[in-house]
């Protein structure tokens, strides 16, 4: 299914909206978090502002209660002198040192001008002159003519810097004139802008005036009338805000005069920057107004204050804006994923979708032929390869029972199963042959499996049944075992086969009582013909032979090739005289034939041992021994004859050959008369198998030291239970021979070939892994090689055996596959590693096309189980490339390496080597 | 080396530049302002250490300040007092103070008129009595305070407590010659009979006393200048022939007075300091108009008061200070 790219979940323009979104939402949380603090501060500077406020208006309050009092002193006095005044002024100026100056004007008519000028100027004042409210600071001049004047005839402080106001005209400023005129007609406080009047450089001045008589007159015109003069006091305004900066050092502020009446230039009163640390330009100053009214004038104070960092809570604002941001982005994530499932589920669909069509087109083009039922086995389709196999067309079939479109039955019976699908269903696993038999009676092999189809949650909605046409490999199976089991030449059956059948007959007498008889026959004549006329007359000798033996017996009974000139008659249910009486008549009906080839003409004698099979007889060696005895026997008393054995017959036997070669192998074990070959096996795929084998192979010395051939001392060994002796004495001394070679080569593997005894024996798999450790060899070069023959007749001791060494990392091969049972069968049960295909059908590959598919047939079955494929018996150059064309792994045989001796072999692989 | 030298004298220049700039601006701090006080009279004197008193607490060591005594109260000779005059004038020359503060009227008289008028050093005078025309002033570089008394305000409460007929007793001095003059005008004004005797002694300033029982209250002026000024007969004789009220401006005249508005010498002092400190600021004598003194006491002289069997109003004893 293919993911949908998280990359391109969000398109260009929501990518940018999400920024902006989540940007705006980062940004606008910091931004609520410093606008409350922001808030918060503004607050604060509301509060700050009106206390500010009420400090201001106090005073102005104050200044109110002092001209009061002055006025009111003033007015109940007689006469209040200058020292008086002065007396007075002096502890008012100290309580309210925001009163910079106190001043008393006279009011002095034109016609009254002279008089006072000159009293004042007795008074010690000597240059007092009424002058013009001073244009600039320095220069002081007389006034001119008018109806009145108010001159300032005293003040306090009288310092030397303010001295020369003395005599300075209020009337003279517009302005002042007109506060003088509403204080005056009012009789009320009334303010105005004294610039000039002020210690700094802007001021405010208070007024409240005087009036002739002890009580203020009450009506306006009166108070114009009888007006004396005027108490004048100066603000102090920076002080005034000094004492507010004092108490909140980062207040700002301006006082201004806002009513129409004040000058522009003069509208300013006081300004008072905030004392704010360095570095805070970026931090907004907070402005609040508030309106202090003093009758018909408006002073305007403007708080204003810059918030400090930690006002603004940046580090809450930040923590907020991290907050947010991680919300934003989990915001974000969340509909990312959200995206992203919906497009998995988008392309699941699609996949789902696809491989729908992809199972129906594979459906449609797949070798097996598939049905798939529901729960109660009604048939919902089949594909085409079932409907070819059942003759049922797909629609025909759909909704029909699965019993009535399919019929099985066991091959060798007629009846069909009677519930094909609960087989199906239930007896997959279990290898078995069945035949789908068509529509039209047709019956085909077929291989099944079936499987409950199941819902995710488990519960089973139906079943698919897959039906394969195994109808070649069947028959190629029929074909191997049927080689398996005969002698190739003969068409009888062969060792194994007979044993199996012996074995059979020793069961049946055991567990039935049932008696049966076995002959051995042995051919006199037979290495004389071979060694005259060759091997393909002896060849022929033998199917001669077998033909005239097998017409002489009961379709019953069975007549098998043993080896070579060997063969044996199992006669069932058979008494001894019954067998005496037909082993007789075997050999007059051999004697009496001739065998001719070419131009000579051969009489045939046979030997033939009879031993009787009965509940008491012993083993299958036992019988086997003594029928070869008696064979023996039989040639003993000079052939062409027929010897019974009977128990206890021993003595007989030990005068005969092969009781001698029991002796000689026994001895040449004590003597340690063996020696070591090995044949190398070439991987045909260096490049994927590069690994090289090396088979070991025994053979036996004589007591002169020559070499005896396998074939000559085996068959005794194993007819006389000595091959597994043999075995100890090839593993011990080829592990010793593993453990010598240089210990950095682990490449190259080792076999060791096992007889069938030796599965048998239950304490071998102890002895391999002890001397194992004594040659300190390592299990994985180290690999067995049984005969499925071997394997099979002891098949629970093989797989524990196999088992054991398999744990230890021992590998295992099947050798002379295709020459014994050769059931595929047992392949899925014997874990082996390689498969060793048996030389008969490796051997005239290039020339019979039916070795080369029964060799491929192997190959392939070897392939699908994981099984490496050896090819034996590789004699030519042809085959070799045939070989590495169907894809044999490993190739052994005359033409990659003969047999050779170990010590020659060393000094190959040391020359090699280095 | 040359490339090197120039990169030198660049790294130099500005720090030089720096220290040179620091070193005049802070130059005029390097000499403290000097300040010369010339008083016409001598230590030991009430009024002159009054005022002495007032100018020293107002300057506080703002400057460096150096006294020059005339004594011209005990030496009364013209060629005394001009040469008084001279020897202020060659210290003034010697020591170039920023500022002269000269007291009371021969300073003025003898000193600034014929001396200093319109010259680069700023005068402030205090202690002249009533009046500068005589000297001219004002010049361009002197300034001041006039000594004034509360000629009317005295001689209204004396008629309120005795009668309209007074006799002004007084050393035969300059000031005490103005003193008369003013009291005269004053007395013109108000409507009372004003006489006034003038006296050398202490024998005649006490026949003039005795004279002025027979008046409804005596003013008696300043004593300064009565050579053989014997406080000790004069109280004794005070208080046995006392029986007319006496009034009088000065503060020292207390002890031979029954009731006094007088003037506070400090105030003259103190004024005199602080304008002289305001020229030091930068101020301009011109700019400072000549004031008056406006601060004097109330005080009675018990004893006398009771001697002579004279009750006060309650509206003058509530607010005098007691002389014992």
């Amino acid at each position: 299914m293919n993911k949908p790219d998280a990359r391109g979940v969000f398109k260009r323009w929501e990518k940018c909206v999400a920024c902006a979104v989540g940007l705006t939402l980062v940004l606008g949380s910091g931004g609520l978090v410093v606008r409350s603090g922001i808030d918060a501060a503004k607050e604060r500077l509301v509060a700050q502002a009106e206390i500010a406020q009420q400090m201001l208006t106090q005073r102005l309050d104050s200044s109110d209660a002092v001209l009061t009092s002055l006025t009111g002193l003033y007015q109940a006095s007689e006469e209040l002198s200058s020292t008086e005044l002065a007396a007075l002024s002096q502890p008012l100026l100290s309580d309210y040192p925001f009163i910079s100056t106190l001043s008393y004007l006279t009011w002095v008519p034109r016609s009254e001008r002279s008089v006072f000028e000159t009293s004042m100027r007795r008074a010690g004042f000597t240059q007092f002159r009424i002058r013009d409210y001073p244009t600039t600071a320095s220069k002081l001049v007389e006034s001119g003519e008018r109806d009145q004047y108010l001159p300032i005839s005293f003040l306090e402080p009288l310092e030397p810097q303010h001295a020369r106001f003395l005599g300075m005209d209020l009337l003279d400023e517009p302005a002042m004139a007109k506060a003088v005129e509403s204080a005056v007609a009012s009789g009320e406080m009334r303010g105005a802008m004294s610039k000039e009047l002020s210690p700094g450089e802007s001021g405010y001045a208070l007024m409240k005036a005087t009036y002739f008589g002890h009580f203020a007159p009450e009506t306006i015109e009166e108070r114009r009338h009888q007006v004396s003069g005027a108490f004048l006091l100066v603000l102090d305004v920076q002080h005034m805000l000094n004492d507010i900066q004092d108490q909140y050092p980062g207040l700002g502020m301006v006082l201004t005069l806002s009513k129409e009446l004040a000058d522009k230039d003069h509208s300013l009163l006081g300004r008072m920057e905030p004392k704010l640390p360095q570095g805070q330009d970026l931090i907004p100053v907070l402005h609040v107004n508030r309106i202090l009214n003093l009758h018909d004038e408006r002073i305007e104070l403007e708080v204003f204050s810059q918030p400090s960092p930690e006002d603004l809570n940046l580090g809450v604002a930040l923590l907020a804006m991290m907050l947010t941001a991680i919300f934003a982005g989990s915001l974000l994530h969340a509909l990312r994923n959200r995206r992203i499932f919906h497009l998995d589920r988008q392309a699941a669909q699609d996949a789902i979708f696809r491989e729908k069509e992809r199972a129906e087109v594979t459906l449609q083009s797949i070798g097996d032929g598939v049905i798939t039922t529901d729960t109660n086995g009604l048939i919902q389709y089949m594909n085409p390869i079932a409907e070819e196999l059942t003759g049922w067309s797909n629609e025909e079939a759909s909704g029909r029972n699965f019993a009535d479109a399919v019929t099985l039955s066991r091959e060798g019976q007629r009846a069909p199963l009677v519930d094909p699908f609960k087989h199906c269903l239930e007896q997959f696993q279990q290898s078995e042959d069945l035949l789908l038999i068509r529509r039209d009676g047709h019956a085909t092999a077929v291989d099944h499996r079936g499987s409950s189809l199941r819902h995710r949650d488990g519960s089973t909605i139906g079943a698919v049944l897959v039906l394969r046409d195994v109808s070649r490999e069947r028959q190629l199976a029929h074909e191997l075992a049927y080689q398996a089991s005969h002698d190739p030449l003969t068409g009888l059956s062969n060792r194994w086969s007979f044993e199996a059948r012996l074995r059979q007959a020793l069961d049946s007498s055991r567990t039935k009582g049932i008696s049966h008889a076995l002959c051995y026959l042995d051919l006199d004549q037979f290495k004389l013909v071979n060694d005259t006329c060759g091997h393909s007359a002896g060849d022929q000798l033998l199917k001669q032979m077998a033909e005239v033996l097998s017409a002489q017996l009961r379709d019953s009974d069975l007549l098998g090739r043993l080896g070579g000139d060997e063969f044996g008659a199992l006669l069932f249910d058979c008494s001894m005289e019954r067998a005496e009486e037909i082993a007789e008549r075997l050999r007059r009906v051999l004697r009496e034939s001739r065998f001719r080839w070419e131009d000579k003409v051969f009489e045939i004698s046979v030997s033939i041992g009879i031993v009787p099979i009965r509940s008491d007889t012993g083993t299958l060696g036992d019988v086997q021994t003594a029928a070869d005895l008696a064979c023996y026997a039989a040639k003993d008393e000079g052939r062409d004859c027929v010897y019974v054995y009977q128990p206890g017959d021993e003595a007989i036997a030990q005068r005969h050959g092969e009781m001698q070669w029991h002796r000689r192998i026994k001895v040449a074990l004590d003597e340690d008369r063996f020696t070591l070959y090995w044949q190398v096996m070439q991987p045909l795929d260096p490049a994927h198998n590069p690994t090289q084998i090396h088979e070991f192979l025994v053979r036996m010395l004589s007591p002169t030291g020559e070499i005896v051939p396998p074939m000559a001392f085996i068959p005794a060994a194993e007819r006389y239970a000595l091959m597994a002796s043999i075995d100890r004495w090839v593993i011990e001394n080829a592990l010793e021979v593993i453990g010598k070679i240089d210990a950095h080569e682990h490449r190259d593997l080792f076999t060791i070939n096992l007889s069938g005894q030796s599965m048998a024996d239950s304490e071998l798999a102890d002895f391999v892994l002890d001397r194992m450790r004594g040659a300190n060899v390592l299990a994985s070069r180290l690999c067995f090689e049984i005969t499925e023959t071997a394997a099979i007749s002891s098949f629970h001791q093989a797989a524990t055996f196999i088992e054991r060494l398999r744990d230890a990392g021992c590998l295992f091969a099947l050798d002379d596959f295709g020459a014994g049972l050769s059931s595929f069968g047992y392949l899925k049960r014997l874990p082996v590693d390689f498969l060793k295909i048996d030389g008969q059908f490796v051997r005239d590959i290039t020339r019979d096309p039916v070795d080369l598919a029964m060799l491929k047939s192997i190959n392939g079955i070897g392939s699908v189980l994981g099984i490496r494929t050896i090819a034996e018996a590789v004699e030519d150059q042809e085959t070799l490339d045939l070989l590495k064309t169907i894809g044999v792994d490993y190739a052994q045989g005359y033409h990659i390496g003969r047999p050779e001796p170990l010590p020659e072999a060393f000094k190959a692989r040391a020359i090699q080597s280095a | 080396m040359k490339l090197h030298a120039l990169r030198l004298i660049r790294g130099l220049f500005p720090k030089v530049a720096i220290l040179g700039i620091c070193l005049c601006a802070s130059w005029p701090n390097a000499e403290a302002a000097k300040c010369l006080f010339v008083s016409s009279y001598h230590q030991g004197y009430a009024w002159s250490d009054g005022v002495e008193r007032g100018l020293r607490s107002a300057l506080n060591g703002q400057c460096e300040l150096r006294q020059f005594d005339m004594d011209t109260k005990r030496h009364k000779n013209e060629a005394f007092k001009k040469k008084a005059a001279l020897e202020a004038k060659a210290l003034i020359d010697s020591w170039q103070p920023d500022v002269v503060i000269a007291a009371d009227d021969n300073a003025a008289k003898y000193l600034i008129a014929p001396y200093f008028r319109d010259s680069d050093i700023p005068f402030v005078f205090c202690g002249v009595n009533w009046t500068v025309e005589e000297y001219g002033f004002p010049y361009r570089n002197v300034t001041g305070m006039l000594e004034v008394a509360p000629i009317h305000l005295m001689l209204k409460k004396a008629v309120a407590v005795s009668g309209k007929r007074a006799l002004y007793i007084g050393a035969n001095t300059l000031t005490e010659q103005k003193n008369l003059r003013h009291f005269r005008d004053a007395a013109q004004e108000l409507g009372i009979e004003l006489d006034g005797e003038l006296t050398a002694t202490t024998d005649a300033w006490l026949t003039a006393y005795r004279r002025g029982q027979g008046y409804d209250f005596v003013v008696l002026g300043s004593n300064s200048g009565i050579d053989d000024w014997d406080a000790n007969r004069v109280r004794r004789e005070l208080m046995t022939v006392s029986r007319r009220l006496s009034v009088t401006n000065h503060g020292w005249m207390m002890s031979y007075a029954m009731f006094g508005l007088t003037k506070i010498p400090e105030e003259h002092g103190e004024w005199g300091a602080k304008t002289a400190l305001a020229i030091l600021r930068g101020l301009r004598p011109a700019d400072i108009p000549i004031i008056a003194n406006r601060k004097w006491d109330v005080r009675t002289n018990e004893p006398l008061l009771g001697t002579a069997g004279i009750d006060l109003p309650r509206s003058i004893k509530a607010k005098v200070k007691r002389v014992e």
